[in-house]
């Protein structure tokens, strides 16, 4: 089920009503069998892997908590790490390693949605047991802290110590609860139906035909790209944390305006927040961080981009995404190292030269492939001749980028000013919504979700 | 209707969501009129054969007035 679908917007009113008229004590079951059917509805199969890997994620952290043997302690950990990453692997990159080996793929394999999602989801919670963290000894609590459904497909991945209290505390409904859940909904409905979505019809036909593409054209789609980018993602996101407030859940916000970072080490402490974290405090941190001297900090952030990348992707074009990401921060670590003193840019000259670092690699992580990525760099020089007439086909664009960042400040309590020029926008919004997703739906343009399809 | 004539619906639906952001009196009537004024503009130009990809600049035009208002109009007065 997409949020963006019909049947979601049944579904949530649904499960919002059904979710406060129960007893606290039965919500979680409740709970657990909507993110189920939220689930399930898409493939039954993937559904069967998710229960799978819950009930093993579940099982190894109980044998780990109730282990006295270290060593079985870190049997469980490893099972659990090879299980829950084999299968991501298995579906993520068998066909990769298959035409490596050069052998015909045994199976057709269709991604699950959700899987990065999810199973990094129940590694932290294995991986949290075995550091000594809390246990959760009902199953039913742990399947609805895997699987609950605002999260589920593209997250943010929460944590155990964050998420399972408040699945099991007793929640109430309020009216700043209700309001800003609502004001959430809406801008990220927003965000992408209204920009992401209109967005995209110009990034798709530059980088559909690569070479054909204009330099200026080339420039213009992986910054409008960077943008479409930012709005799906955190538009779904915004989607994820007001369904979630609307049954008294707290989720991680996955972006802090990104795109207003000084520097390219502040934008990823703003831009995929809950897998930024996932990455530092179970890859970069255990292999040491930047405790064991500088070279061995630039081999760890580079490892660690590289892996960031490849999880969206077994792909080249993410890879290069990721390693361009981890060539940025390494050459921060120098700098700071060299000059641990010098001032930074903050200002708008620091935002600006950040946000044309971090739209650069925009360029590979959206290529269909290395080959197409490389023919539109090389592209680069052609037709500059003509920048007015494709400034032009992109100015209807200007408007959208315009309520972008109104929309973004809704849910900031401002909107509690005036209750009419509250309503009045409302209105309009989701009048905008609307026309533009039939707008959509009648130009037969794919609104699914980007982060869907890792 | 003509074309400027839908254009004028909207044009008026953004002057009415800038009163409602920026006055301190009268405040329902004008959210209430910009709201009425938008949707006219927006049914006469699907009667008059406009796609709704086509209407949605001028919507959008009077949602970013409305938006501004609300978070950085005048506060107090009629609620």
């Amino acid at each position: 089920m997409n949020f963006n679908s019909l049947e979601f917007l049944v579904f949530l009113p649904a499960v919002f009503a059904l979710h406060w008229l129960l007893p606290h004590r039965f919500r979680w079951a409740l709970l657990l069998l909507a993110s189920w059917l939220f689930y399930f509805r898409w493939d039954l199969r993937a559904g069967l892997l998710l229960a799978g890997i819950t009930l093993v994620s579940w099982l190894c952290g109980r044998g780990v908590a109730r282990s006295r043997s270290r060593w079985g302690r870190r049997a469980l950990l490893a099972l659990a790490l090879v299980l829950c990453l084999g299968c991501l692997g298995l579906f993520k990159y068998a066909g990769v390693f298959a035409s490596l080996a050069g052998l015909e793929r045994p199976l057709r394999l269709i991604l699950p949605a959700g899987i990065s999602f999810y199973t990094f989801q129940a590694l932290a919670y294995v991986i949290d047991v075995y550091r000594g963290g809390a246990e959760e000894g009902h199953f039913g609590y742990y399947a609805l802290f895997v699987s609950f459904f605002p999260q589920l497909v593209a997250g943010p991945i929460e944590r155990p110590g964050r998420l399972l209290p408040q699945l099991r505390g007793e929640r109430k409904l309020t009216p700043a609860g209700l309001s800003a859940g609502g004001w959430l909904l809406l801008e990220g409905y927003f965000k992408k139906v209204v920009v992401a979505d209109s967005l995209a019809p110009f990034v798709d036909g530059v980088f559909a035909a690569p070479g054909e593409a204009l330099g200026p054209e080339v420039v213009l789609a992986t910054i409008l790209f960077g943008l479409q980018i930012y709005c799906d993602f955190s538009g779904y996101s915004d989607i994820a944390r007001g369904a979630a407030k609307l049954l008294g859940v707290e989720l991680t916000e996955n972006f802090r305006r990104p795109y207003g970072a000084p520097t390219v080490r502040e934008f990823w402490r703003r831009w995929h927040v809950s897998l930024t974290g996932w990455f530092t405090d179970y890859v970069y941190i255990p292999l040491g961080g930047n405790r064991k001297g500088l070279p061995r900090q630039v081999f760890n952030l580079l490892a660690v981009f590289l892996l960031s990348g490849l999880w969206h992707g077994a792909g080249w074009t993410f890879a290069a995404w990721g390693l361009i990401h981890g060539l940025y921060r390494a050459a921060g670590a120098v700098w700071e190292h060299q000059r641990p003193h010098a001032p930074q840019r903050r200002g708008a000259w620091g935002r600006a030269r950040t946000f044309l670092l971090v739209s650069f690699p925009w360029l590979f992580f959206r290529a269909p492939s290395m080959g197409d990525a490389l023919t539109l760099l090389s592209r680069l020089a052609e037709g500059w001749g003509g920048l007015l007439p494709v400034l032009g086909r992109a100015l209807p664009l200007a408007l959208p980028l315009v309520c972008l960042p109104l929309v973004e400040r809704l849910h900031e309590g401002r909107g509690e000013r005036d209750w009419y020029a509250g309503a009045l926008t409302v209105f309009c919004a989701v009048t905008a919504v609307g026309a533009a997703w039939l707008a959509h739906l009648a130009g037969g343009g794919n609104n699914a979700f980007i982060y869907f399809q890792f | 209707m003509t074309a400027p004539g839908v254009l004028a619906l909207f044009g008026a639906g953004a002057v009415l969501a800038a009163l409602c952001g920026l006055t301190r009196r009268g405040r329902p009537l004008w959210a209430l009129l910009a709201a009425a004024s938008t949707g006219a503009g927006l049914l006469a130009g699907l009667a008059q054969g406009r796609t709704l990809e086509e209407l949605l600049s001028p919507l959008l035009a009077v949602c970013a007035v409305s938006m501004a208002g609300l978070l950085w109009g005048r506060r107090g007065g009629d609620r």
